[in-house]
């Protein structure tokens, strides 16, 4: 036992007050009687009759002192170790990740979890530094080292839950190196998935209980003669075969609805067509709620995008022209270096040319530029050699390609652009964004390379054509909740906003460059508001539940964890104030009786 | 001892009582108090043979004619009687409201006239610590005013032990003795009866208890004086105690009236708050001291 606040022991000087309280209480009313005869008798009879009569005379007083004595001790918060000894630091790591929102006996994991967390900390010992820390998409450090149990139980009860496909494991780290501070600690993980505490003085209190579990995890769809092919992926993550009936909407319309039938633990790919006009997004969820809910439901954004205008001002370059003919959505425009330009376009090609002054508006890309100019220095030209790939987001599946170029242009990379390819140190190509225009750059005649004969050509020009240009295959268009989204905004945007699912409005900051958006928590379609000087442009993007990492509610997948078989929450002891009180009131309680029937 | 006690209400009602007590009488078909003892009364008592030294004047003729032996006629002899009336004069006497000691007086008032209209010898004893004072032995209705005066001049003080004053008394003639008293004597008075049996008296005890030793009207932390000794006692009166405390009053009447009962000794208890006329004509009837 152990007393949080020892120096309420000081109001047990108000023992003897009481004490002398009764003392000088005890002025009895003098009464003149006839004889003390009778009532000397009476006493006599009584004392003998009951040898606890001295004592019950003072009953009432010894009521009272126990009364004051439990009062004073439970105002020194005594603390009754149950097992274990006590931490001067204790780690509560609490998992916030989506699929701590599967539900059961009413309750979410997250919310027993919560529950569990403040049993543990209203029965630790005051004093302890409490550390808290949520572990969504990344492990956050919600509340270090206070002793305001207060405080802790406030932070835990706000902890939210996320749809964030997270790591436990990474709070682990974290965890380490709080622990690195204090004397002794103790870390306990509340989560559903497994932990490895790797030498973490600690507990793992698994909130984790099989519940039947579907998750839609992808839905996509091709645009085919005016008709839209869906295809959907759901799996079953519980132990039974189950029959799931899912809808299809297209902008809250109902397309369909068809059953799937799943197998314990199997993954389908369903195809359906559907008719649908002016289709922005679709999306599927399942008619019959289960474990998990917020994986019932995933969206997809149906590409919309205007015919791009593209010129290419060559003297010929099949290359260019067989690649582009190619993306959907593009209309090419050829031209000889020279010809005056009739007219806006939405990319500018100069292959081996560069016109006298750079049109006003429209991405540049400049392809073996022969001089000097404002977008990028030519220094000569220099020998080639092996090519490689830089990491970058347009190198995206080029990464290991491999190619040959015999000379480029030295071009010095400029301060605004990110590198892709490179040979033996000097740029082979880059973009960047220069006074808000998007440019690219590559470096070498293709004619020079055997680049454009490998695969990698057409994708590595698809890349960039999407970042230049505003086609739907370059933009990635359906995120997982927690990922950022990056923001492209059209040349010439005044003002963007983004509008979530939950209608929470996001303004976007115009400056470069620019901060990728990251409140993703929520799953549903996400708009895009761009204003431009000749009205708005609004695009779509989807987010969906992580169900790849975070739809697996079988939990037998943790069971090298303890697991509390009630759902107990790891107590180091109980604090007996309460019932102390409760003791005291009863107290109360009998002295009343004691005083009204007089004992 | 205020004089308001034997006002002149008082002594009207005295008249009131005692021809109302004639009348109880001569229905009861009693006469004055008779002796056990023969004498020359009118009242034929018996026969008995005639022995030398007989007053030859008492021989019946008659019963010589007829038996051929002479008989001498026996008479009742009428004797006048001796009442003691012992009056408790110890302090817790004076006690109570209205006083114990106002309605002893009175009884005892009452019995001195009763007894000095039957042409009884009345002697009022007043008992204080182990010793008692008493007036003149006085007979006849004129002497009443010297029993009323005695009275008047007993002054409630002290306590008393009874059984030491009055075997102090002694008590020469056979008669009636009245003791009036709460009894709250730590020796008790079994000794005094029975003293008072011996020397052949008709005993009469009359309990006197205030109303507030009836029914005391006590709560909380109360500490109790003895008005006769000053003796202190703190008690936290409770309901339950109060309850133990009617319980041992009770016993303690019991125990006093089972004594009597045993010694065939008339015992009654009256409240000092009772009215003289319902103690005479309720009680005193009640327990055949006035036929």
């Amino acid at each position: 036992m152990k007393l949080f606040a020892p120096w309420a022991l000081w109001f047990l000087g108000s023992i003897p007050i009481i004490i002398m309280m009764y003392i000088l209480k005890q002025k009895f009313e003098e009464r003149e009687i006839s004889s003390v005869f009778l009532w000397q008798q009476v006493l006599k009879d009584i004392e003998v009759n009951t040898p606890w009569q001295k004592l019950k005379k003072n009953l009432l007083l010894l009521l009272q002192l126990l009364a004051a004595f439990l009062l004073v001790f439970a105002l020194a918060d005594p603390y009754v170790n149950l097992r274990g000894s006590d931490y001067a630091s204790l780690i509560v790591v609490i998992d916030n990740s989506g699929s701590m929102n599967t539900a059961y006996d009413q309750a979410t994991r997250l919310e027993k979890a919560k529950d569990l967390a403040e049993t543990l900390v209203k029965n630790t010992a005051t004093g302890t530094q409490i550390t808290l820390i949520s572990a969504g998409k990344n492990p956050k450090v919600e509340l270090n080292n206070t002793v305001d149990k207060l405080e802790a139980l406030r932070k835990i009860k706000s902890i939210k839950n996320t749809n964030f496909s997270g790591n436990i494991n990474d709070a682990v780290s974290m965890a380490k190196a709080i622990s690195k501070q204090a004397l002794t600690y103790y870390a306990v993980f509340y989560t559903d998935s497994g932990v490895n505490l790797d030498g973490l003085n600690g507990e793992v209190v698994s909130v984790a209980k099989s519940v039947d579990n579907v998750s839609l995890d992808i839905l996509t769809h091709t645009v085919k003669n005016s008709k839209l092919q869906l295809l959907l992926r759901a799996t079953n993550y519980g132990s039974t075969d189950l029959t799931r009936e899912v809808t299809f909407y297209g902008n809250e319309n109902v397309l369909d609805i068809i059953n799937i039938e799943l197998k314990a633990g199997e993954t389908k790919s369903i195809l359906t067509e559907v008719t649908g006009e002016n289709i922005s997004y679709i999306y599927a969820e399942l008619n019959e709620e289960d474990g998990l809910i917020n994986d019932n439901m995933v969206f997809d954004v149906v590409k919309t995008s205007q015919l791009q205008k593209v010129l290419l001002v060559s003297k010929s370059n099949l290359f260019i022209e067989k690649v582009f003919s190619i993306i959907d959505n593009v209309e090419l425009y050829k031209s000889n270096p020279g010809d005056e330009i009739q007219g806006e376009y939405d990319l500018y090609i100069y292959d081996g040319t560069l016109p006298d002054s750079f049109p006003k508006k429209g991405s540049i890309m400049l392809i073996n530029p022969p001089s000097d100019s404002e977008l990028a220095g030519v220094k000569g030209e220099i020998e080639g050699g092996t090519v490689s790939a830089m990491q970058h987001a347009l190198t995206k599946y080029i990464e290991n390609t491999s190619f040959a170029v015999s000379k480029l242009k030295n071009i010095e990379l400029p301060y605004y652009a990110d590198e892709l390819l490179e040979i033996d140190g000097s740029a082979a190509a880059f973009v960047g964004q220069y006074r808000e225009r998007k440019t690219a750059v590559i470096a070498f005649d293709l004619h020079n390379s055997d680049f454009v004969l490998t695969p990698e050509y057409p994708i590595f020009m698809n890349n960039i054509a999407g970042y230049l240009i505003n086609i739907a295959s370059g933009e990635k268009s359906v995120y997982k909740s927690g990922e950022a989204v990056a923001i492209n905004p059209l040349p010439d945007v005044s003002s963007a906003l983004i509008e979530s699912s939950v209608n929470k409005r996001y303004d976007v900051e115009l400056k470069y460059p620019i901060l990728p958006f990251e409140d993703t928590a929520e799953t549903g379609i996400y708009k895009l508001v761009q204003k431009l000087e000749d009205g708005a442009q609004q695009s779509l993007f989807a987010v969906n539940f992580p169900s790849d990492t975070e739809s697996n509610t079988n939990s037998q997948q943790f069971s090298q964890n303890t697991e509390l078989e009630d759902g107990k929450a790891f107590i180091t002891g109980r604090r007996i104030a309460m019932w102390l009180i409760v003791l005291v009131l009863l107290i109360a309680a009998v002295e009343w009786v004691v005083y009204i029937r007089g004992y | 001892m205020s004089g308001r006690i034997f006002d002149t209400e008082f002594l009207k009602k005295l008249d009131t009582i005692a021809i109302n007590v004639r009348v109880l009488m001569s229905e009861g078909g009693g006469g004055n108090r008779k002796s056990r003892s023969k004498g020359s009364s009118v009242e034929f008592s018996d026969f008995r043979e005639y022995t030398t030294g007989d007053d030859f004047r008492r021989i019946d003729w008659n019963a010589y004619g007829r038996f051929d032996k002479l008989f001498v006629k026996l008479f009742m002899e009428e004797q006048e009687a001796m009442i003691n009336v012992f009056v408790d004069s110890s302090k817790s006497m004076d006690f109570g409201n209205p006083k114990k000691s106002e309605v002893s007086l009175k009884l005892a008032g009452v019995l001195a006239f009763l007894a000095l209209n039957n042409l009884d010898r009345v002697c009022i004893n007043s008992l204080s610590k182990d010793f008692f004072k008493q007036s003149t032995a006085v007979t006849g209705r004129s002497m009443f005013d010297s029993c009323i005066a005695f009275l008047e001049g007993i002054s409630f003080s002290g306590e008393t032990d009874i059984n030491a004053a009055i075997k102090k008394k002694d008590v020469k003639s056979r008669g009636m003795s009245v003791i009036i008293s709460d009894f709250f004597s730590p020796n008790g008075i079994e000794e005094a009866i029975k003293y008072l049996l011996y020397k052949k008296q008709d005993v009469f005890l009359i309990h006197v208890l205030s109303p507030e030793e009836l029914n005391p009207e006590l709560e909380g932390q109360v500490r109790l004086v003895d008005s006769e000794t000053g003796k202190v006692m703190d008690v936290a009166v409770t309901p339950a105690l109060l309850k133990q405390y009617h319980i041992k009053l009770n016993e303690f009447n019991n125990n006093i009236k089972e004594f009597c009962c045993k010694m065939g000794v008339s015992y009654i208890q009256v409240s000092s708050a009772d009215s003289i006329e319902k103690i005479i004509f309720e009680q005193f009837t009640g327990a055949g001291v006035i036929r």
